[in-house]
């Protein structure tokens, strides 16, 4: 049917339509109009012998207006007048301005999925073969004529490939939203036309997220994606993907992402178990969902106490389930023994300090140090290490400051702290990678003076400068859509029940007003009073750390309010202030290429030193000891990465299926910088039970968002010519005439055949 | 029949002595309190913190022992000079005027700091028990004062074995940090009543050694802080008094703000 068109698809979605006669539209219309009505008059006069003057003079005004309505005059009518629109439209020369790259001046990226499931053998050859001949038959040499071409591989970053053969699916997983950003970075002062991947979708370790969306629309560069594999599975139930954060700390709150995919049980229920080291944690009925859509559940659980662990998700059996070894997903987490520190200072007593404290006490997983400032030259201390610990105030150099994970400023005049003192809390969230919380009160945020301080620019919410925001009035907590999706706010975890706890929370003593949220900011709850909506708890993240403001001193209502046993507000502080602190780096912090090697035994350690300072460390000798899972340990030492300040990196090798610790170490001479530790776990016999089919959802996300389009395999032929129509990198705008387009011909001798017809088998009208 | 005139005599005598003492007794009061304490400057200004003062039933004895005594004694004076004072002596946010809230509705709960006055003469219902029990659990902090003696002290724990049946009432030792949030207090001394001014003692009743007491919950904080044989109220009350000795004076509010520092931090 294309031939009909004579241009591809693409030209039609991404063109403006135009007319190139430059004669006024209106003129058309008109012109139309007229024809029409002159046809009308032709076809549809009152039939009688008279000649012209005769009939005028006999024949009464209502005679002569009476028209000849007859189904076959109708008809005949319509066609013509369509032919005579048709004539008239293709006069006019209709076209299509579409904008087009620059021949041989723009680059074409071509991102080829290196990664093992592009081994999958779908009948005949494997996924790689498949892509592999595509570009080399049809891609390839259709792009090398207009445009440079730079190919890359995929997985385990980003790499020129300058020969396909080099691609071999060798790489542990395509991480294809570091490779995406990687090459935004690599060509930002590059004419980037348009980029196309071929990936199978699956083995996608490397999150694909908002921002990265972000910076490639702001690039206008569209991310095309040719999508190999088979789109069906067999009758089966896949555990698609099971994800957790790979630390935390002890009695943290956990939540699990898991993602089944079924074919041929549509509907039916199945049993999903949760488990975390052997202990089932969850236990559920769940439906699936229908054919090739994904069933996605979340579930929250306590980490419990320190230590590596497995977490295991699995879908019990269906009947007739052929392909059991992809029930069940393992990922494991390390429990952290060591506490993060958060120091939690005010300007002066309030009660919010005592509750915070107190649901704080019980809590295993931080500490909370506070300061408070009870008269205007004494400073009342609470939690501290010994006597030493903010001896003479608030932190003025790294060192100290840098000891706590997470900040939390009251009501505290902005100016009590020195500029230095300012300076260094924002190098603390933006270097060091604490969280910065800043709570509402008479001396808070805007009233505070913070708009105008140096950490206005970091907050989530915009402060401004106004005074006399803050406000002892009863304001109500009210949960937003991103707050009913948060861990912070789950405060039960059926999402039901959570509302309606939040809706039967007491109101809040006090409230602050704030500007609006930034971009990159969520806001989880609203407070709601005197008849307006204004953020209430709001976050995001800046440079390695976060920031959110909780613009109210009144939340203690919610512990006085309620029964002595309620945990509403203990629980909401706690998720609160440990979701400040999660991923604060500590000083050597050390992360895997895996966690779960599947069939494969290579695993990369990649440790960052740095010193109290939060400065890289280059001259550290940094180790790893591994225990393997028969108790045998060794000990390999970590390399410096060339180009990378404070980075180590260790390629190592396991052989024995089952779960490694290993303990990383970095010392200066006799003196220990700091110390990780981590798991991750070799699993054998598994790997070609999971990814059976194409990740279609995840390719034509991505390039429905970006502005690119999805192909198959059996489209590859169309893509170079489709690829031109792009508005990065260097274009040109041009033109294309519709008149010769087949359709239009074709239009016009079905309306005049359909006439010559109908006249034929009537007779007359 | 005559009255012999050395009997009228006694009489007169003996009636004009006992309406004289009657008339020394606290809380034997016929003064409007706004007249004593005007009433001050922003009273309904929106703080941190109200100083709140505990409205109780007084128990029902006879006699002129059973009449002293009550939830109002030194109000509002001492509520009003002690404001000022920690005013000038904190950071903190506190209302000029007080607040006065009972054991019979939910209101206290907006309130987690509290003082009762003249616990020895108190009398507390089962519901009122409950409220202040569960007031307590939640983290509401209560501090009692100004009760005297064995007598008293024997009211005073009928009326908390009420609300704690099985929590014991302990000496709130010196290095506990009640007594160091914001000034160390090491000498924990007798703090008198102004009755001292009339009758030259510092006790009263059987009351000559001042015992610091308190209620702890199951975290080892207090929730209940017992001032008994002393009388802070009378120390903030008169502390505009010429006679009345500076160094109870100061020694009451140092205590109080340490007491409301603490309740506010732990």
């Amino acid at each position: 049917m294309e031939w009909l068109f004579q241009y591809p698809r693409i030209v039609f979605e991404r063109g403006t339509f135009v007319f190139l006669s430059g004669w006024p539209v209106w003129l058309l219309v008109f012109a139309t109009v007229a024809v029409s009505l002159a046809l009308a008059w032709w076809l549809l006069r009152p039939r009688n012998d008279l000649p012209l003057p005769r009939r005028i003079r006999e024949m009464s005004l209502g005679a002569r207006l009476r028209l000849n309505l007859t189904p076959r005059a109708l008809t005949v009518w319509v066609l013509q007048s369509l032919f005579a629109a048709l004539v008239l439209f293709l006069l006019w020369r209709p076209g299509l301005e579409v904008s087009a790259l620059r021949s041989h001046q723009n680059m074409i990226a071509v991102l080829l999925d290196d990664s093992g499931s592009m081994l999958e053998n779908d009948g005949g050859e494997t996924r790689l073969a498949s892509a592999k001949r595509a570009l080399a038959d049809e891609i390839l040499p259709g792009l090398r004529d207009r445009f440079a071409v730079k190919v890359y591989s995929v997985g385990g970053g980003l790499r020129a490939l300058d020969d396909l053969s080099l691609a071999n699916g060798g790489s542990s997983a395509s991480h294809l939203g570091e490779s995406l950003a990687q090459l935004a970075r690599d060509t930002s002062n590059l004419p980037v036309g348009g980029v196309l991947l071929v990936s199978d979708g699956a083995d996608n370790r490397g999150a694909i997220t908002p921002e990265l969306l972000a910076a490639i629309r702001a690039r206008r560069i569209p991310v095309h994606t040719l999508g190999v594999g088979r789109n069906e599975m067999e009758r089966d139930v896949e555990m698609e993907d099971l994800r957790a954060a790979p630390r935390t700390y002890s009695n943290a709150k956990l939540s699990a992402q898991i993602r089944i995919r079924q074919a041929g049980f549509s509907g039916k229920p199945a049993r999903l178990t949760l488990k975390l080291d052997g202990k089932v944690v969850a236990n559920k009925e769940i439906a699936l969902a229908n054919d090739g859509r994904p069933r996605i559940e979340e579930i929250t659980f306590p980490a419990g106490p320190a230590g590596a662990k497995i977490l295991e998700a699995s879908i019990d059996p269906m009947e007739g389930e052929p392909n059991l070894a992809n029930n069940v997903r393992r990922q494991l987490v390390n429990v952290d023994p060591e506490k993060p520190r958060v120091l939690y200072i005010e300007g002066e007593p309030r009660w919010e300090m005592k509750f915070v404290r107190r649901a704080m006490e019980d809590d295993e997983t931080l500490e909370l140090v506070t300061m408070l400032r009870t008269t205007q030259n004494k400073i009342y201390r609470q939690g501290i290490a010994d006597a030493k610990e903010l001896e003479t105030g608030f932190p003025t150099i790294p060192e100290d400051l840098y000891t706590y994970s997470g900040l939390v400023i009251g009501t505290l005049e902005s100016n009590w702290f020195t500029p230095s003192q300012i300076k260094l809390i924002r190098q603390f969230v933006d270097e060091r990678g604490g969280g910065l919380l800043m709570l509402g009160g008479r001396n808070g945020l805007s009233d505070g003076g913070y708009g105008s301080s140096e950490l206005s620019g970091i907050l989530p919410v915009s402060i401004g400068t106004s005074q006399g925001t803050f406000s002892r009035t009863a304001a109500k907590p009210l949960l937003t859509a991103r707050g009913e999706e948060s861990l912070i706010t789950r405060l039960v975890d059926d999402p039901a029940e959570n509302r309606k706890l939040w809706e039967s929370l007491p109101a809040l003593a006090d409230f602050q007003r704030v500007g609006d949220p930034r971009p990159s900011a969520q806001v989880l709850l609203e407070a709601g009073a005197e008849g307006r909506r204004t953020p209430l708890l709001a976050m995001q993240r800046f440079g390695f750390g976060r920031t959110a403001v909780f613009a109210t001193g009144g939340s203690w209502r919610w512990r006085m309010q309620r029964d002595h046993k309620d945990m509403a507000h203990y629980n909401f502080w706690r998720q609160l202030l440990r979701w400040l602190v999660t991923d604060s780096p500590r000083q050597v912090s050390t992360e895997l290429s895996d966690q779960i090697l599947l069939d494969r035994g290579d695993v990369a350690l990649t440790a960052r030193v740095r010193d109290k300072k939060w400065m890289p460390v280059n001259d550290a000798t940094v180790t790893a000891r591994m225990v393997g899972p028969d108790g045998a340990s060794t000990e390999q030492r970590l390399e410096p990465v060339a180009g990378q300040a404070g980075e180590y990196k260790l390629q190592a090798n396991v052989t024995l299926p089952g779960t490694y610790v290993a303990e990383v170490i970095a010392k200066r001479g006799a003196e220990e910088v700091g110390r990780d530790t981590l798991s991750f776990r070799r699993e054998d016999g598994v790997a070609e039970a999971f990814g059976r089919t194409q990740n279609r959802e995840l390719l034509e996300g991505l390039s429905g968002r970006t502005g690119g389009n999805y192909y198959t395999v059996a489209d590859a032929s169309r893509i170079p010519e489709e690829l031109t129509f792009s508005q990065s990198g260097l274009t040109i705008r041009e033109t294309r005439d519709l008149w010769p387009l087949p359709i239009f011909f074709l239009a016009l001798a079905l309306l005049k055949g359909a006439e010559w017809i109908l006249r034929r088998r009537w007779g007359s009208l | 029949m005559r009255f012999p005139r050395r009997a009228l005599l006694f009489f007169v005598l003996f009636a004009m002595a006992g309406i004289a003492a009657f008339a020394f007794q606290r809380g034997f009061r016929y003064m409007n309190p706004e007249e004593d304490a005007p009433i001050p400057e922003n009273p309904t200004e929106r703080t941190e913190f109200v100083f709140a003062r505990l409205q109780y039933p007084q128990i029902n004895i006879g006699g002129l022992w059973g009449r002293r005594g009550s939830w109002t004694t030194d109000y509002p004076k001492a509520d009003r000079h002690l404001t000022v004072g920690l005013k000038r002596l904190s950071r903190l946010h506190i209302r000029s005027m007080e607040e006065v809230v009972s054991l019979d509705d939910d209101r206290i709960f907006d309130y987690p700091w509290v003082y009762a006055v003249e616990v020895g003469h108190w009398e507390l219902e089962d519901a009122q028990a409950a409220r202040l029990r569960e007031y307590l659990l939640r983290g509401g902090f209560l501090m009692v004062d100004d009760f005297h003696g064995t007598r008293e002290w024997e009211i005073f724990t009928d009326g908390m074995s009420k609300v704690f049946p099985d929590r014991p009432i302990v000496d709130i030792p010196e290095a506990d940090p009640i007594n160091h949030t914001v000034f160390d207090i090491e000498d924990r001394f007798q703090i008198p009543g102004i009755q001292y001014l009339y009758t030259g003692r510092e006790a009263e009743y059987d009351g000559y050694v001042p015992h610091w007491r308190g209620v702890y919950d199951d975290k080892g904080r207090v929730m209940v802080a017992i001032c008994h044989n002393s009388d802070l109220g009378d120390a903030w009350e008169h502390a505009d008094e010429p006679m009345y000795p500076e160094k109870w004076t100061s020694q009451a509010y140092r205590m109080t703000l340490n007491y409301i520092v603490y309740a506010m931090t732990h």
